[in-house]
């Protein structure tokens, strides 16, 4: 009788034990897909947004200096583009709005750069030169990727 | 042995039992635990790394980052959250006064960034490696490593090449003789060569780049309507008022600024156009009137002298940049040799524009391009495949210059009504 109850609390013990592990352990490797997936979205985000970016001839706003949520240049082409957050749910979304002066195709073009933003940033370092702050979010978690970017068609101050 | 000696005993055997079972279990899940938990950190520190590797490689466009590069090489691991890192300066206006970037005063990566700061604390970086490319260039090769600290520290090494421009890097090979492509009956191309660095010829070449600018953005009036329109079509996908509310702020106090001061730029310069058109209708109907055909040939003389201009400086712009070009071909960095090759991309098109069909020079130099940086540059390759088409179809080159076509127009329209009327003119006189 005490061997059946002894070994009982024992199993009920270990038993409790190890599926408190189990279950961390699948937390874990559940908030690891999602993690990934965030990095992966933020990393492919950043590429675009420079991509982007590096068109600009002249950034209009933010002014050199200021920090703002939306950016607003002008490329090589003359298009004005704006990328600038929408609120979507809890969080945010990224847009970028193409307006080409030479399209006969109504006011411009608008597209979806990203969703499941926290929280976005642009600050103009110097004239030609963008720092994005982007944080993106997914199934709780979090991930901020910070960069700078050169206009590569923005004159550079002492350039030749 | 008593009967409560052997239950103990018993219970001692079947306690040892599930022990030896159940400890390597309870291990082996802990390990796995602890496995999953460092495998999500090394996909942090992968992204991380991956991330300053791309932000290396576009950085070595820029005229600052061989600093950067060097300070990074040469220091060892450096945490990417100090302000004065060479590498990432990370700042945001976030306090008075506004517009103006303070360390200490506004956001840097410090505490105050939040989740920001938190995980770049964690992360440090240095390059391992700087080499000369295996290929015999003077391209450097070097291994990124990065190490991201949680709790206690571990160092994930990560195999990532980037191969970028060392500094003093020279372009292999000869420098481009220029003279091969140059527009024949330009002499501007069969001057010598650049005297070393004679950086104020340059210069002052390069104000006549800013002349053409200025004609070319002066030709631009519907550069209000624009702005108006854009802002319009952004208003309609803005979700909240407060967001409304930020881009009306901007298109209010920057951009329509800027369309007022280019609305009164254009007035100005078009000013004489607008007078001579005027006059010349009045003229054709009425009899002769000297002084008045003395005004208007003087405006026409503006007119046409501004038409030249245009061509001079075009011309002029060209001339330095590819002078410029023979230059940094010898000793400058290749990242510069790229954008003066794009800039007389942009200016042969725009020649190509204004001067149709006289030479092939735009022509030859994308394919010159498309030789040089074959395999090397797959942006430009695509861009070259847009000029070129771009140069078969002069209707849809029109349309991508659209200001600079309207600009033309009208010279060549000033031009032809200067010749008509000085013939009249002459005819009145004898």
């Amino acid at each position: 009788m005490e061997v059946l109850v002894a070994c009982s609390l024992v199993t009920i013990l270990a038993g409790t034990g190890m599926g408190a592990l189990w279950w961390a352990r699948g937390a874990s490797e559940r908030a690891l897909s999602p993690g990934v997936a965030t990095q992966a979205r933020a990393r492919r985000a950043l590429v675009d947004l420079t991509l982007e970016v590096q068109e600009a001839v002249e950034i209009v706003r933010p002014p050199p200096g200021a920090t703002l949520d939306h950016v607003l240049f002008r490329d090589k082409l003359n298009r004005l583009v704006v990328l600038y957050p929408v609120r979507e749910g809890d969080g945010l979304s990224l847009r970028a709005f193409r307006r080409d002066p030479l399209s006969p195709d109504g006011p411009g073009e608008d597209r979806l750069l990203l969703s499941a933003v926290r929280r976005v940033a642009f600050t103009s370092l110097a004239p030609g030169m963008l720092q994005v702050h982007l944080s993106v979010q997914e199934a709780g978690k979090v991930f901020p990727l910070v960069t700078s970017i050169r206009c590569r068609n923005a004159p550079l101050e002492g350039d030749l | 042995m008593s009967r409560r000696g052997q239950v103990l005993l018993e219970v001692l055997l079947a306690a040892s039992i599930l022990a030896a079972i159940l400890v390597p279990m309870l291990a082996s899940m802990n390990h796995s635990l602890r496995a999953v938990s460092v495998g999500g950190e090394y996909t942090d520190a992968l992204a991380l790394a991956q991330q300053s590797a791309e932000d290396l490689l576009y950085s070595s466009f820029d005229a600052d980052s061989e600093e950067a590069l060097h300070a990074v090489r040469t220091s060892g691991p450096v945490p990417l959250s100090g302000v004065d890192h060479p590498f990432r300066l990370v700042l945001e206006d976030s306090a008075v006064p506004w517009s103006r970037l303070e360390r200490q005063v506004d956001i840097g990566l410090d505490s105050r960034a939040g989740e920001t700061f938190r995980q770049y604390e964690q992360f440090s970086l240095k390059i391992e490696s700087g080499a000369p490319a295996p290929d015999g260039t003077t391209d450097a090769v070097a291994t990124l490593s990065c190490a991201l600290s949680r709790g206690r520290t571990r160092d994930f090494a990560f195999p990532l090449f980037l191969s970028f421009s060392a500094p003093g890097a020279e372009l292999p090979g000869e420098p481009l003789v220029l003279d091969a492509l140059a527009v024949p009956d330009s002499p501007v191309f069969a001057t010598a060569p650049w005297p070393g660095h004679a950086h104020p010829e340059v210069l002052r070449d390069l104000e006549s780049l800013a002349t053409t600018t200025q004609i070319l953005s002066n030709a631009d009036d519907a550069t209000a309507a624009k702005l108006a329109a854009a802002r319009s079509a952004i208003s309609t996908n803005v979700d909240s008022p407060g967001d409304l509310a930020a881009l009306e702020l901007t298109s209010a106090v920057e951009l329509e600024r800027r369309a007022v001061l280019s609305r009164a730029a254009l007035l100005t310069s078009e000013a004489p156009v607008a007078r001579l058109l005027n006059t010349l209708t009045r003229r054709s109907v009425e009899g002769t009137d000297f002084e008045r055909l003395a005004v208007t040939l003087r405006l026409l003389t503006l007119v046409e002298e501004r038409g030249a201009r245009f061509h001079d400086d075009l011309r002029a712009a060209l001339a330095a940049y590819t002078r410029a070009r023979r230059a940094l071909a010898r000793d400058v960095q290749r990242q510069r040799l790229l954008a003066v090759d794009r800039k007389v991309l942009d200016l042969a098109t725009l020649r190509e524009l204004a001067l149709p069909g006289r030479d092939d020079f735009a022509r030859e130099w994308v394919e010159f391009l498309a030789q040089e940086y074959a395999g090397r540059n797959r942006w430009l390759e695509s861009q070259l495949d847009v000029t070129r088409q771009l140069l078969q179809e002069p209707l849809r080159l029109r349309r991508r210059y659209a200001g600079a076509a309207l600009t033309l127009d009208r010279i060549s329209k000033a031009e032809a009504a200067v010749r008509a009327l000085r013939e009249r003119a002459l005819r009145e006189l004898s």
